[in-house]
Formats: C-alpha cells, structure tokens, sequence
C-alpha cells in the first residue's frame, strides 16, 4: 500500500513540476500552482497511466487533495 | 527556431506536451504559443495581439462546433430547407472570417479543423441524416474556401474521430475543462498535425524499400520457384496484390522505390520479366540491392545510389529479425512494424512519414527520372574522366524568374532542399509571390537537362535590392543536380540581374545547419569576402563588389537566361 501512496506522490510532483517532498495531506489546487483544471485533466491523465486504473467522473470531483486522491484509489477495485 | 501557435474557442493546451515532444523527436527546434482559453477572437481579430508578435511559421486553429452552433445536431434537423442554407452560411462565415484575418495579419501556414459528423444522434433514424448532410456539406464548403487561401489547409478531424471511435470522446475531460479528447484521439491529432509539421518542413521520407519474399509476393522465391509465389487474384495472392497496387499508385505521386532482398538476381530478373500477376515492374524500382549480403549494409548503398539520406528511408520487411537488425543499425530509417496479415499492409502506407502536400508534375515524372539518372551513372562509370563526363553531357541549363505556374514547384524545392541551401528558409507560395512580384526583388529558377533527359526546374534564387546592393536571400540546388557547377551559372544569372537593377554590391549569407555543409565554401568560391553581419544572426555574411567576383568557369553548360 505505501508503494501506491509513493507511486501518487511521485506523479504529483511530476505533473505539477514540483519536489517530492513538498507534497502533503492537503497539497491541493488551492496551494499548488498548476492544479487548475487543466492541471487536473494531466494529473487525471497521469494517475491513469502510473497505476493502470481509469477513475469515474465522481471519483474525478473527489480528487481534490493528496489525501482524498488516496482515499479514492484504496476504495476502487483491483483490476 | 520554428514557431508553432495553436488558437481554438475551446481548450486544447493539453496537448502541448504530447505535441512538444513529438516535434522533439523530429529534430527541429520549436517554440510553441497557445492562445489563453476564451482569448482567440482578441488573438485571431487584433492586429497587435500576442499571437501576431509571436511571429508564428504555423498556427493550428481548432474550432468546436459546439461553441458556434450549441447543439446542432439537435435543432438542424428540424430547420426549414431555407434555414439550413442560412445556417451553413453562417457557420462558413463564422469561419472564413477568422481564416481571412489570420492570413491578412501573418504569412504562418494555417491548419484549420472540419468538423466531426457524429455518426448517431438521439432523434434517430428519420432525422440523423439531416443533421449529417448539412455538416458534410459545410465541410465541403469549408474546405474549399480553406484551400482558396494561401498556404492554409484543412485536417480531417472527422475522420480522425470516425478511426479512433467515439468512445475516446471524454466526457469526464469535457465537463473538467471542455476538454472532450481521451488520450488515442489525443495521440491521433498530434500525428495529424504531425504529418503536415513534416510536409512542411522538408522531413519527409522519400523512398520505400521493399523486401521480396512474402513482403511484395506470397512464398519464398528461391524455394518456390517463380511458379509457386502468390500475387494472383486467389486468396493467397490477393492481399500482395493490393500491396503491389498501391505501391504502383505511390510512385504516381513521385514516391520512389527500391528493393533489398536476399536472392539472385538471375531469378528476380525472370520473374519481373515473366510472371504474368506482378503489378510492379523492374521499371517501377529506382534502385535495388538483390544479394546475399546484409540488408542494413544495402540500405547505405540504396541511399547513395539515390543521393538521398538514411533519414529519406522507409524499409519494409516482413521479417522480424531483419526489422530489429536495420533499427539497430539505422535509427535513422523509418522500419514500420509490420502486422502479420499482409491484408493490413495498405494502413501502415499511410503512417510511413510520406506526407507531401502538393503533387507537382516533377513529382509525376519522378520514377522515370530517376531511370534516365540510371542510365548517366551508367555513362559516367565508362568516361575516361571526370572532365569528360561532364563535357560529353551536353548539359543545358535556363534560368528565368518563376512565373505563377511555377510557383508550387519552388515552394517544394525551399520546403525539401536542405544539403545545397545557403539559408534554409522554408518559403510558402506566399511568400514566394511577394518576392516575384514585388520590383524589388526577384525569384530566378534553374532549369537544368542534359543528353539523357531533364532534371527539371532544380535551381533556386531569391535576391533582393537594398540601394545599390543586391542581398541573396535563398540560393539552393536540388540534390540531383549537385556535381555538374550548374550552380556557378545560377549564380552569374543573380549577379546579371543584380547589375541590370544597377546595383554594385552583392550580399550573401550561409546560415550552418547539420545538413548544409556542402554549400559552406560557395560564397567564398565565388569570390565573395567574409564581413560582419547584422546583429544577432548566425551564420556569416559575405559581400563584394559586383566587379570584383571571381565566378567559376561553366564551359561545359551551354547557358540560356531569360532576364
């Protein structure tokens, strides 16, 4: 489980361009630059990729901060 | 630095990351600018806007029907006959006007979208087809008064969507940010745009070189003797038959190919000669490269042979193992991934980096030119000398200013020519007509022939006159016509019309690139000295009086201009 909540880190931080440490429970579009809408369609994009899942629309509204983000994705389903 | 602005009423900046790194992979050096979301008609409309400064090469434009005409599928079909008309006007204005202004303010290649017919809409059967009429018939339309302007062009985006399929419409995406693209149709638009990127900008693959054995025949020949191989109207031979079929109909459009196959040639040579289903003839190949020697080794000798490069190449082989061993070898040349169904062969022509975007008459006459190079090699290989070669050429060279029919063919030698090309610019017909047109300046093209046929018009000059100098702007040569000086007349026909405009200086400039090298000394060969160049440009800048230069004798080229 602590691989998946790296792995989110990590494509966080690439998506948005900023350091891995900098990342905490509520990193979010309101403290992060480039988390706008378009932000949130690559970090969407990017999500999907890394961890080989495709999210909901309501999972997509949900994906408002790290912690939320993990929350969504321990919920959904194994592939 | 090429400069690539994309403008839509809807978002598209999300691809801008795919699109970077696809032109990354292209080698060309590119800036990108992407009009901010609900800001295109202050960019397309204002003359000082963001866009315009920019001083883009290329500028995409991708428009959302959604925003002109919310929900047409839904309220055409209930139109009166005479609404329609209204609204197909409407829409095609709505266009035309933001293309007109786009080509008033800047001389940038436009890339403009048609519009994707939705291939069901909820009213049904009854009704769907009205909806979809009209819209085909407004993209009728609209292509045609694209295509009217200078340098723009339309992107099917309907038949994009209609090969990726509408599940890629994102709804999730849409309602985020009025983003509908999933990430294939993504993928599937910046190929599109890359496939016109290429085209543009003298990328394009020119040959295609075939291996034999069940690649352009079912069967192995050595094994099957010419009997046994299939590409006869039955089921085995059909799908090599197609193939061959529209490989014929490639080299009509001036795409050349050649064969690198592990046989004899004696049996090659019979079947091209005897076998009563083959499509292509011996005829057909300008070059080929049949023995038992590796094929990445062949492929060197094909692209010297043609005088082109590896980065021309596409090889199609049938073997896997000879499909790793060439891209190993040759990064450089495309080896498309072959489906096992020699059906699917004709779907993979069309991703194969072949994309021209006009078809000239050189390109119609292409395959038999590179029969009549043949035939000089041939020649030259049994002259004494070099110097004789030349002499017992009989080459004829004329250089006259391009007239209009001309002008698509000069625009293909800015766009393709990169090894004999003094400054590299990639003039479009557009700008090309200002230059022809305008009195000071002038567009001089070189037509080159010789005893055993025509290179065609493969020379090109662009001048212009500042006071009493005359500055060259573009001085290129077709590869085909390298080796023979026929440059050094082009050059005099510069310098005859920079003195008739009574000018007493002359200008040149060599802007270096990786491809260009042939060219570095020409300035200097013909008797111009280095000086210091303006501001801020690369490259170096030469110039002499008119008087002064020392132009290399051409006795072997009987010279005709028409100034």
């Amino acid at each position: 489980m602590n691989n998946v909540i790296e792995r989110i880190k990590n494509t966080i931080a690439s998506t948005f361009e900023i350091p891995v440490e900098t990342i905490c429970d509520d990193s979010s579009s309101q403290t992060i630059e480039k988390w706008d809408s378009i932000g949130q369609i690559n970090l969407v994009m990017a999500l999907e990729r890394e961890l080989e899942l495709s999210f909901t629309m309501d999972e997509i509204l949900q994906l408002k901060d790290f912690a939320s983000i993990c929350k969504v994705v321990a919920a959904k389903a194994p592939r | 630095m090429y400069r690539w602005a994309l403008v839509s009423n809807t978002t598209i900046a999300p691809l801008v990351p795919r699109l970077r790194q696809a032109v990354k992979r292209s080698g060309v050096d590119c800036e990108f600018f992407v009009a901010e979301y609900g800001g295109s008609s202050r960019q397309i409309f204002s003359p000082g806007s963001d866009l315009y400064a920019f001083r883009p090469d290329l500028i995409v434009l991708y428009l959302d029907i959604q925003q002109l005409k919310p929900m047409f599928e839904l309220t055409v079909p209930f139109e009166t006959p005479e609404n329609r008309e209204l609204l197909i006007g409407e829409l095609i204005s709505e266009v035309t006007a933001m293309t007109k202004a786009l080509r008033k303010n800047t001389s940038a290649v436009l890339l403009t979208n048609n519009f994707p017919v939705q291939p069901r809409t909820a009213l049904g059967i009854g009704l769907d087809h009205v909806y979809k009429n009209t819209l085909r018939h407004v993209n009728l339309r609209l292509h045609q008064a694209l295509t009217e302007l200078q340098a723009s062009y339309v992107f099917d985006c309907d038949g994009l969507w209609a090969e990726v399929g509408f599940e890629e419409y994102d709804h999730r995406f849409e309602m985020i940010a009025q983003f509908p693209f999933g990430v294939k149709m993504q993928q599937a638009l910046v190929d599109e745009w890359m496939r016109f990127f290429r085209a543009l900008n003298g990328l394009t693959r020119k040959c295609i070189v075939v291996d034999l054995d069940n690649t352009l025949w079912g069967g192995i020949l050595g094994e099957d003797g010419p009997d046994g191989i299939h590409m006869g109207d039955t089921p085995e031979g059909r799908p090599f038959r197609r193939f061959q079929q529209t490989l014929k109909a490639l080299t009509r459009r001036g795409l050349l190919l050649a064969i690198n196959s592990k046989n004899n040639m004696a049996d090659v040579r019979s079947v091209f000669q005897q076998h009563p289903d083959l499509v292509l003839r011996e005829s057909d190949f300008a070059a080929m490269q049949i023995n038992w020697e590796d094929k990445a080794t062949n492929l060197v000798r094909i692209a010297r042979e043609l005088n082109i490069g590896l980065q021309h190449l596409v090889f199609w082989d049938d073997n896997p193992a000879e499909r790793a061993w060439v891209r190993e070898r040759h990064p450089a040349v495309l080896v498309p991934e072959l489906p096992q169904d020699t059906a699917k062969y004709v779907d993979v022509l069309s991703r194969c980096e072949t994309d021209t975007l006009v078809v000239t008459g050189e390109d119609l006459k292409r395959a038999q030119m590179y029969q009549e190079e043949r035939q000089r090699r041939e020649f030259q290989a049994e002259a004494p000398s070099f110097e004789h070669f030349l002499d017992d050429l009989g080459l004829k060279v004329s250089i006259e200013p391009v007239g209009s029919a001309l002008l698509e063919r000069a625009a293909q030698l800015c766009q393709r020519t990169n090894q004999f090309n003094l400054t590299t610019r990639r003039h479009t017909v557009e700008a090309l007509t200002q230059f022809s047109t305008s009195p000071f300046s002038a567009v001089l093209l070189m037509h080159v022939q010789d005893r055993f046929g025509d290179y065609g018009w493969s020379g090109l000059a662009i001048t212009k006159v500042e006071g009493t100098h005359a500055l060259i702007d573009t001085f290129l040569l077709s590869c085909r016509v390298l080796g023979k000086n026929a440059e050094f007349a082009l050059i005099a026909a510069v310098v005859k019309w920079a003195g008739n405009r009574g000018c007493t200086h002359i200008n040149g400039f060599y802007l270096p690139t990786s491809k260009n090298l042939p060219c570095k000394d020409f300035l200097e060969q013909c008797g111009l000295k280095k000086v210091s160049g303006p501001a801020g440009e690369s490259g170096h800048a030469y110039e002499a009086r008119l008087v002064d230069l020392q132009i290399p004798r051409t006795d072997h080229l009987k010279i005709s201009m028409g100034l």
